[in-house]
């Protein structure tokens, strides 16, 4: 760094022309109290820190859960519970098992193999 | 006026230094000094890129004052792992295209880069390079827009040309070679200076 050769002329002359532009103190001390303090906004951190991504996953995990909730006891549910006829119904088809078994049997009496 | 002191070149990342780390570790747990004190070392490497680039003094103060208030209220979210000059600038960029910076871009011919002969200003006097100094800002505009970015960034932001990758989305190598050729073309375009 201390031996200029390493340098071409331009890269000097760069060097040389950044010294020139500076900010005042003036300006330094304006834009840092510009800045709220650090203890006022450090209590507001995870509100106004926190990434929109974050409440979009969580909107859509929330609706997810809502949808499973709607939907699962329709597919859990027994036949019992929706249906009011359900033992009835299941007294027709027993009886038309039983009439069929002894319709067969009647068959197989009458006409052998 | 310029500098006394033409032999000092380009200065070392003030980004990367571990003092600054430190400093921002402190800042991020609450400690208003410490952010002070990464403020005080950063803002002026800030300062003078973004009036290279807009050349208004109020502008660049308006810049440097949203991008220092921007990068204080993502601290919480600072991985100190990454270039804090890195960062600040990719935000003071974006502001700069926010506030519709407009390049006066002046072409440059490439022949001339391959014409021109490099020995001839191989070695020059220091007051060749204050001559320089003083009307070689005012070249820039002629480079390619990344040269341009290059060349402010490492030399008046004194970024690295890691950090200046982090900035543009490139390889560090693929900077380094963006300079050079950024250099070169500033010889090319200041080459009459010398006659």
């Amino acid at each position: 760094m201390s031996n200029s050769n390493h340098y071409t002329t331009e890269e000097r002359a760069l060097a040389m022309y950044k010294e020139t532009v500076s900010p005042s103190k003036d300006t330094l001390v304006y834009i840092l109290n510009q800045i709220p303090e650090i203890k006022e906004t450090k209590l507001q951190d995870r509100r106004a820190i926190r990434s929109p991504y974050r409440w979009l996953a969580f909107a859509q995990l929330a609706s997810v859960f809502l949808i499973a909730l709607a939907v699962y006891p329709t597919l859990s549910t027994p036949e019992i519970a929706q249906n009011p006829f359900y033992a009835v119904d299941q007294q027709v088809d027993t009886f038309e098992r039983t009439i069929n078994q002894e319709d067969e049997q009647m068959l197989n009496a009458e006409y052998p193999l | 006026m310029l500098s006394q002191n033409p032999n000092r070149a380009v200065i070392g990342s003030v980004g990367e230094s571990e003092e600054i780390r430190n400093l921002i570790l402190l800042a991020k747990q609450g400690d208003a000094q410490a952010f002070g004190g990464v403020y005080e070392q950063l803002f002026t490497p800030l300062y003078r890129y973004v009036h290279s680039r807009c050349r208004d003094i109020e502008l660049t103060n308006d810049i440097c004052q949203q991008t220092f208030l921007r990068f204080f209220q993502a601290l919480p979210g600072y991985e100190p792992e990454k270039s804090p000059l890195a960062y600040l600038f990719t935000i003071a960029k974006h502001l700069l295209i926010n506030h519709g910076e407009k390049h006066a871009s002046v072409p440059f011919d490439e022949t001339l880069i391959e014409t021109t002969e490099d020995e001839t200003i191989h070695i020059v006097e220091d007051t060749h390079v204050r001559l320089l100094a003083e009307s070689i800002d005012t070249f820039i505009v002629s480079l390619t827009k990344d040269e341009q970015e290059v060349i402010r960034m490492h030399f008046y932001g004194e970024l690295s040309h890691k950090e200046i990758g982090e900035v543009l989305n490139k390889e560090e190598a693929t900077v380094r070679k963006i300079k050079e050729r950024a250099l070169k073309k500033l010889r090319v375009l200041t080459h009459h200076l010398y006659e």
